[in-house]
């Protein structure tokens, strides 16, 4: 199993939720819409370079538009084992959790 | 109208480009530009800007650098490699780096105490918060044949000041007493003490910062009488601690109570006026004159508003001076002037209570320091350049395998940068560990000043820098410029050519610094042995000196006189006011009417007996030295000196007899006239002096005694003395002692020359082992053929040594007419002096000449012996 950082993780969920539309502006957005969080950008691209790195997401370049000075996008998506790296996490978490008495993760067995 | 879209900031941008790898910048550029153009929606363009920056700042990390991949893990490995070849060819030549290393280690802790010695003088009374605001007063009294420049002025001046400059801050006087006796509860201590009011403290600052009291108010303590404050390491001194002190009394000079009323830290070192008690000014107000017309021990200050030009108060000053000074010491006599307290510890000719420094003798110092580190650095350079052959191979194939020119001068500066920095460490370490005993043999006391204090550590950092560059740059571009094909090809010799006079030319610079080092070591060790030898016009051997203290009646003097008379060891003895070379000389004004020479003039007198001129050992030229009439209100005679008679124009010391002088008021007549003495340091020039006979006023006696046990000399002259004056302690000093005093600067400087002499000595005789074994080593085949053909082993030396006999008596015709010129210069600060003698240069020269053959001949005398067939089996 690989190392997945909290910030990590939070990426790889909100670039899962944001489907095809995944890239540096959206996400950061949303963490911040979301999580109340503002990831700042630097930190957020450096998130994004290691987990592709790592094989959890996968990235396409998007064509030039007039918006942002002409520059392109990078997307990024979600890979099949980026997603069973998440679940592994949440698994750990759920592992954990479930002896701790009056916490309630929502998952009920 | 289409305004233009607003854009992020240029430099931001070119930034991001700059640092960001191709594939990266596009994506995070286009972010940062959408981020940017909604921020400058929601809140202006400034706003977004800064934004903007800081984002590029933000996304500056590892992944977005420029990956280049291929160069970085080289160059890794290359500096890897480097490293490994640097310490690889140093150990090759272990000979030669340690001889590297140790040379720069000396250069290093030469030019580390110089440094730390020039911080020291150059921060004298650096520390006063108003030191731009304060002024002292000074005097010039223009004399027909000299100038005396004075730093005390009379005692009315500080009133006189601050009546007629109501604009200055404060002006006041301080009266300082070095080594003032104090006795507490019948033991006596000697206390360097101050007489000062208030505004003393106020001025230079010592009140407003708060830490620097323990107890006590100065501001009311010095208004009062016969009060002190103590520092705290006296009051530790004399009362255990600064608590108990508080309340107690000490008897100043045998005859003033006065009470502690005050502690206060210890003031620093570097100080010119530095104290260990101060004693409120009104104590010695009391016995202050009143008149303009004397020098005094007093020295007045002034503080001038920050507002106030010192250049538009001249006229000002100048009236001040001719309606005080100039009325009581005559027109045109006596000039005024205002010395800031920086310039203070810097001019010799006015002085201060701490030894004052030449500014040319640290920038003498700095160059020697500079110098001492060049000389280091060369030896270096030479070893480099000589081996070059060596390493001709290495470089070659570097340069195939693709080496640029700058990888091959990376790789050098680095050598001699490892070098540095291990000498460097070595260097700071020894200066650390030797920086107390140069302290102490120069007097500086500095010892406990090793700090790493920022200047010391920038100043370790630049000199690492200084020498990297120095000793790397000049091998490294050579080296570096080596034709690959060229080394392959054994076309060596075409090349070395310039190399060889390179080498040789530093060589004589190393080996003309230590020569004008070893010149100037020696004129001025023979100055120093002059001045302690020339004759002073008197004896000063086996004489000692009882001190009266304070006031003593006569009665009294001259029963110790006579008692102490009666001891088989005393020769002779005498009562007088001043014992020469031993101190304070009063002097005053001097008038006669039975000489052409009608004008007031100075000179310096003596009260004394009959029997001083026989006890001091001074030449009687003409008449008697003694009165028959004593008298408690009058002078009865006159014995002048030589320079007093010329003075007067008079023809010879018979003539002058009996010739009326009005000196200090007395009138009286010549009764004898002796040979020039000496009575202040042989910087100044003999003085005109009159001895004052039948007035009877003494400050001490004069026991000339045989040599022998001089632990009993003291103890009978204590018992006697405790008969005379029971509730008076006994003070002495022995004449010879005493002197050695005078000439403190010059010894200093003199042992500061004398060991950064032998540092340059070792560093040039280091770099000297160096290239003659390498000169030696390489021309091993050619001693080898030599030998074949005949050649006998001195020849060979002599071969060998002819070059660095060539080399030194090139340095030694280049260093002379410096080495002379220098010293010149400095023996003009002397009144007495030595002749340059060309024998000194000789000795340096030789000296020189001896050391470098020695070393050379050590080394060449290897190869000389070495086995033709050894050296030319293998080709």
């Amino acid at each position: 199993m690989i190392k997945l950082g909290a910030f990590e993780e939070l990426v790889l969920l909100a670039v899962g939720s944001l489907g095809d539309q995944a890239y540096g502006v959206a996400i950061k957005d949303l963490l911040h819409e979301k999580g109340g969080k503002k990831p700042s950008i630097g930190a957020l691209h450096s998130a994004l370079y290691r987990l592709e790195d790592k094989g959890c997401l996968k990235s396409w370049e998007g064509g030039a538009t007039t918006e942002r000075g002409g520059r392109r996008k990078k997307y990024y998506l979600l890979t099949s084992y980026g997603k069973k790296i998440l679940e592994e996490a949440h698994q750990l978490r759920i592992e954990l959790g479930k002896n701790i008495e009056g916490l309630n993760l929502g998952y009920h067995e | 109208m289409n305004r233009p879209i607003p854009q992020p900031p240029k430099f931001a941008e070119r930034f991001l480009r700059w640092f960001c790898s191709e594939d990266v910048v596009e994506t995070l550029h286009g972010d940062l530009q959408e981020l940017y153009e909604r921020r400058l929606k929601k809140s202006g363009k400034r706003i977004a800007d800064l934004h903007f920056c800081f984002e590029v700042l933000d996304v500056c990390r590892p992944f977005a650098w420029k990956r280049r991949t291929n160069l970085l893990t080289n160059q890794r490995d290359m500096f890897k490699n480097n490293l490994k070849i640097t310490f690889r060819s140093l150990w090759n030549n272990w000979g030669s780096s340690l001889l590297n290393i140790l040379g720069l280690t000396l250069g290093v802790l030469g030019s580390i105490i110089i440094f730390l010695t020039l911080k020291y003088e150059t921060s004298f009374d650096e520390f006063h918060e108003n030191k731009k605001q304060i002024y002292r007063v000074t005097n010039n009294y223009y004399y027909p044949t000299f100038t005396m420049h004075v730093g005390n002025t009379p005692d009315p001046m500080a009133g006189a000041l601050k009546n007629d400059f109501p604009d200055f801050t404060s002006a006041f006087s301080i009266r300082s007493n070095f080594g003032h006796n104090i006795s507490v509860e019948e033991e006596i201590f000697e206390s360097d003490l101050i007489y000062c009011g208030p505004e003393f403290i106020q001025a230079f600052d010592f009140y407003n910062d708060p830490s620097q009291w323990i107890i006590g108010n100065p501001n009311y303590i010095l208004k009062e009488v016969n009060k002190t404050i103590l520092t705290e390491s006296l009051a530790e001194r004399l009362f255990q601690s600064p608590e108990e002190s508080i309340g107690k009394t000490m008897l100043l000079s045998n005859e003033t109570l006065i009470e502690v009323a005050g502690v206060m830290k210890d003031p620093p070192n570097n100080t010119n006026y530095p104290f260990e008690q101060l004693v409120s000014y009104p104590t010695y107000a009391r016995f202050a004159s009143q008149s303009f017309g004397g020098v005094s021990a007093t020295t007045t200050f002034v503080q001038i508003p920050e507002a106030v030009d010192i250049e538009n108060l001249r006229p000002a000053l100048n009236d001040f001076n001719e309606k005080y000074m100039e009325a009581a010491w005559g027109e045109d006599f006596v000039s005024m002037d205002l010395q800031p307290l920086s310039e203070i510890h810097f001019d010799e000719r006015f002085g201060s209570n701490n030894y004052s420094t030449s500014r040319t003798y640290l920038w003498a110092l700095g160059l020697i320091g500079l110098f001492i580190i060049l000389i280091a650095c060369i030896n270096f350079i030479n070893l480099a350049t000589a081996k070059t052959l060596g390493r001709a191979k290495e470089i070659g194939m570097r340069k195939i395998l693709g080496s640029s020119k700058n990888n091959i001068v990376f790789q050098f500066m680095s050598e001699s940068f490892i070098l540095a920095f291990i000498a460097l460490g070595l260097g700071v370490l020894l200066a650390q560990l030797s920086f107390p005993y140069f302290s102490e043999i120069t007097n500086l006391n500095i010892g406990n000043d090793f700090r790493y204090s920022p200047d010391l550590i920038f100043f370790i950092i630049s000199l690492l820098l200084f020498s990297t560059v120095a000793m790397g740059l000049y091998p490294a571009i050579m080296l570096s410029n080596f034709q690959p094909l060229e080394v392959f090809r054994q076309k060596k010799s075409a090349r070395s050519v310039k190399g060889i006079t390179l080498r040789k030319s530093l060589i004589v610079f190393q080996l003309t610094t230590s020569q004008i080092l070893i010149i100037g070591a020696l004129v001025i060790s023979y100055q120093l042995h002059f001045f302690q030898n020339k004759d002073l016009g008197f004896e000063k051997e086996s004489m000692l000196v009882v001190n009266f203290l304070g006031h003593t009646s006569l009665e009294n003097q001259v029963t110790l006189k006579n008692k102490t008379k009666q001891f088989p060891f005393v020769k002779q003895l005498s009562l007088s006011s001043t014992i020469p070379m031993a101190g304070h000389i009063s002097s005053t004004g001097l008038e006669s009417q039975d000489s052409e020479v009608k004008e007031r003039f100075n000179v310096e007198y003596i009260y004394a007996d009959n029997d001083f001129v026989e006890t001091m050992n001074f030449e009687l030229l003409a008449g008697k030295a003694s009165v028959t009439e004593i008298d408690m209100d009058s002078v009865r005679g006159f014995v002048v000196n030589e320079t007093l008679i010329n003075r007067l124009a008079f023809d010879s010391p018979k003539e002058a007899l009996g010739k009326r002088i009005n000196v200090h008021g007395y009138d009286a007549r010549i009764i004898g006239v002796v040979k020039d003495f000496h009575t202040l340091s042989l910087h100044d020039n003999i003085k005109p002096i009159a001895i004052a006979y039948g007035m009877r006023d003494y400050a001490g006696m004069g026991v000339r005694y045989q040599t022998g046990n001089v632990r009993q000399v003291i103890a009978q002259l204590e018992t006697s003395w405790k008969e005379v004056f029971p509730d008076k302690n006994f003070d002495y000093y022995f004449l010879d002692e005493q002197m050695e005093n005078i000439y403190e600067n010059e010894v200093r400087f003199s042992k500061i020359i004398n060991a950064f002499t032998i540092i340059s000595i070792i560093i040039a005789c280091l770099g000297l082992i160096g290239l003659s074994t390498f000169s030696s080593m390489s021309r091993l085949k050619e001693i080898g053929v030599r030998k074949v053909l005949g050649a006998s082993v001195p020849g060979i030396l002599f071969l060998i040594s002819k070059e660095f006999i060539i080399l030194t008596l090139i340095s030694f015709i280049i260093s002379s007419p410096i080495a002379y010129y220098l010293s010149s210069i400095w023996l003009e600060g002397f009144a007495y002096r030595i002749n340059l003698e060309w024998w000194m240069l000789l000795t340096a020269g030789i000296g020189t000449l001896l050391f470098t053959l020695i070393t050379v001949a050590v080394q060449s005398t290897k190869a000389a012996l070495v086995n033709p067939v050894e050296s030319l089996r293998r080709e």
